[in-house]
């Protein structure tokens, strides 16, 4: 699989850790510890998926997200969120992610659902 | 002047006088009675009770002396007059003892008669007229004492009606005492529960708060602790990697109780006075909401002067806080797109402490201002608010620590200051 992922999440401690765990399984991934910084990162490597946090400094997930569907529509993201409630969540999926997963995750079913969204591609 | 009755009994064995003293006295009386000696003149009186007795002496069958002791013996205090001439002295002196009142001395003269009569009348009159008067009086003494016995028997009646509703009202008097009694433990127990129900709206927040600030951590651990497993599988988990992540998740956990500690010391009933930093709770009031202000967006600032020590519950004065920034956030999540600000200000002034919390949600209506600080009082929707926050928060600062309260509106919204 050459499937290129980016993680956005600025938590250094989580951020190394899901790049350590991703990278047991996926070889190509990249991370960015703000939204700013993902859509750089994003501009540059174009990945097949994105996985990225809300609250972050800077830029947050969200704002990330509509600016990369204006550069990519079709654009596949795993969002990680910590609001568990039913109107956050509303509000994330009427942005288009296919994802929503929340805090805190079970890896196996991030790569699962990784996986099967790469299958497309 | 009531006239009485005259009544004569004329006793005379001698016809043609009996005749002629007959129609002198008819003239004086209203009626006369004629006997012609004692045994018929005691008989007529018998029969009549007239008023005078006028008799001769010397009679046959019963002479007059016999007739008139006989009469006497009636005990009735007839007058009576005897005829007689002035030969018959004995006449007199019997006469004397036998009680009789007057004496005609034979020939009785028109003129003697009439006198005798109208005496008698006149004694008659006084006598009727002195018993007229004493009846009077006795019946009015009777009266006097049946009035007496009357108000002495209306007295015990009073009193024992007094006693019956002199008991009546100190029974009154104890079951309002203990209604009292009752409402107070009612109404402090109101305040319990109403304090309790308060709480368990700042409880939600608080919930959501521990809610979201642990989410982070176990999330971290959960993380950590998988790539410990997938390190393992790919058999490079060295020894140094794995004292790594144990001590890591080891740190974590530390932190997380301190949030539990937090929580369990807000919800802690101590009910002792202390003094306390107001900014040390103030702070830690924030680090409750702040998650979810966030989340809101909603710009949270906090401006300390002056340092201030308040003397009474700080798990108190930190829920008032709570309650007034869950306010302010309500109101600027339902009253404005951006832009959400609340301010914190804590400063000293006059020696007392001032806490303001301001918001820039629109403010407070005039026609309910009076209305927010009644228990239940609440604009909220679909049982989303108990109403009882700022009842809470006025029975804490005004009862429980002496302060006092104030709310003003600006141009933008409100500002909530309280003085401690
Ligand atoms: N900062 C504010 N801006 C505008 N209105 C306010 C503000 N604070 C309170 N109010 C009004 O006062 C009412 C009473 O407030 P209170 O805190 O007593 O009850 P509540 O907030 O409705 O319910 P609860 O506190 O139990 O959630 C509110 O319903 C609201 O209408
Ligand atoms: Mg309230």
């Amino acid at each position: 699989m050459g499937n290129r992922i980016l993680i956005v999440e600025d938590e250094v401690l989580i951020r190394e850790m899901l790049k350590e765990i991703f990278l047991a399984i996926f070889p190509e991934v990249y991370t960015a510890d703000n939204g700013e910084s993902g859509l750089l990162q994003y501009n540059r490597i174009h990945p097949d998926l994105v996985i990225t946090d809300i609250k972050m400094r800077k830029m947050d997930g969200l704002t990330m997200i509509d600016k990369i569907k204006e550069i990519n529509e079709t654009q596949k993201f795993i969002v990680i969120t910590a609001y568990s409630d039913e109107e956050h969540q509303r509000r994330v999926r009427k942005q288009g992610i296919d994802h929503l997963l929340v805090k805190p995750i079970d890896c196996r079913n991030l790569i699962d659902i990784s996986k099967n969204l790469l299958k497309n591609v | 002047m009531e006239k009485h009755k005259l009544r004569i009994l004329f006793v005379e064995d001698d016809d043609l006088m009996r005749e002629t003293i007959s129609n002198i006295l008819s003239k004086s009386a209203d009626e006369v009675f004629l006997a012609e000696n004692g045994l018929k003149g005691l008989e007529l009186y018998k029969e009549h009770k007239p008023e005078i007795v006028i008799t001769d002496i010397m009679m046959p069958e019963m002479n007059g002396l016999e007739m008139i002791r006989k009469i006497r013996q009636e005990g009735i205090p007839v007058k009576i007059a005897v005829v007689s001439a002035y030969s018959e002295k004995e006449n007199f002196l019997r006469s004397i003892t036998l009680g009789v009142n007057n004496f005609l001395i034979k020939p009785i003269s028109y003129r003697d008669l009439l006198k005798v009569i109208d005496d008698f009348a006149n004694v008659i009159f006084m006598e009727k007229k002195i018993e007229d008067e004493r009846n009077q009086r006795f019946q009015a003494q009777e009266e006097l004492k049946k009035a007496h016995v009357e108000l002495e028997s209306r007295v015990i009646e009073r009193t024992h009606e007094l006693a019956v509703a002199n008991q009546q009202l100190r029974e009154f008097q104890e079951t309002l005492q203990d209604k009292i009694e009752k409402s107070v433990a009612e109404i402090r127990m109101k305040d319990h529960i109403m304090m309790l129900q308060s709480r368990q709206a700042v409880m939600g927040e608080m919930i959501g708060h521990i809610g979201h600030q642990w989410r982070q951590p176990l999330n971290t651990i959960g993380l950590l602790t998988q790539s410990m497993l997938f390190s393992f599988r790919n058999n490079n988990l060295t020894d140094e990697v794995f004292d790594e992540r144990v001590s890591k998740i080891m740190e974590i956990l530390d932190h997380m109780s301190v949030t539990i500690d937090d929580f369990r010391d807000f919800f802690n009933p101590n009910r002792e006075k202390t003094t306390f930093e107001a900014d040390r709770i103030i702070r830690k009031t924030i680090s409750f909401v702040e998650n979810s202000f966030q989340k809101h967006k909603i710009t949270l600032r906090y401006e300390k002067e002056d340092d201030c020590i308040i003397e009474g519950f700080e798990n108190e004065y930190s829920q008032v806080l709570m309650n007034l920034l869950i306010n302010a956030k309500d109101a600027l999540v339902h009253n404005r797109q951006d832009n959400r600000k609340i301010a914190i200000r804590l400063s000293s002034q006059l020696g007392q402490s001032c806490l303001e919390v301001e918001d820039n949600a629109g403010g407070i209506p005039e026609e309910i201002r009076e209305n927010i600080f009644q228990p239940y009082f609440t604009t909220k929707k679909d049982h989303k608010g108990t109403g009882l926050g700022l009842y809470i928060c006025r029975t804490i600062v005004e009862k429980n620590m002496s302060g006092k309260i104030e709310i003003r509106n600006t141009n933008t919204g409100v500002i909530f200051t309280i003085r401690i």
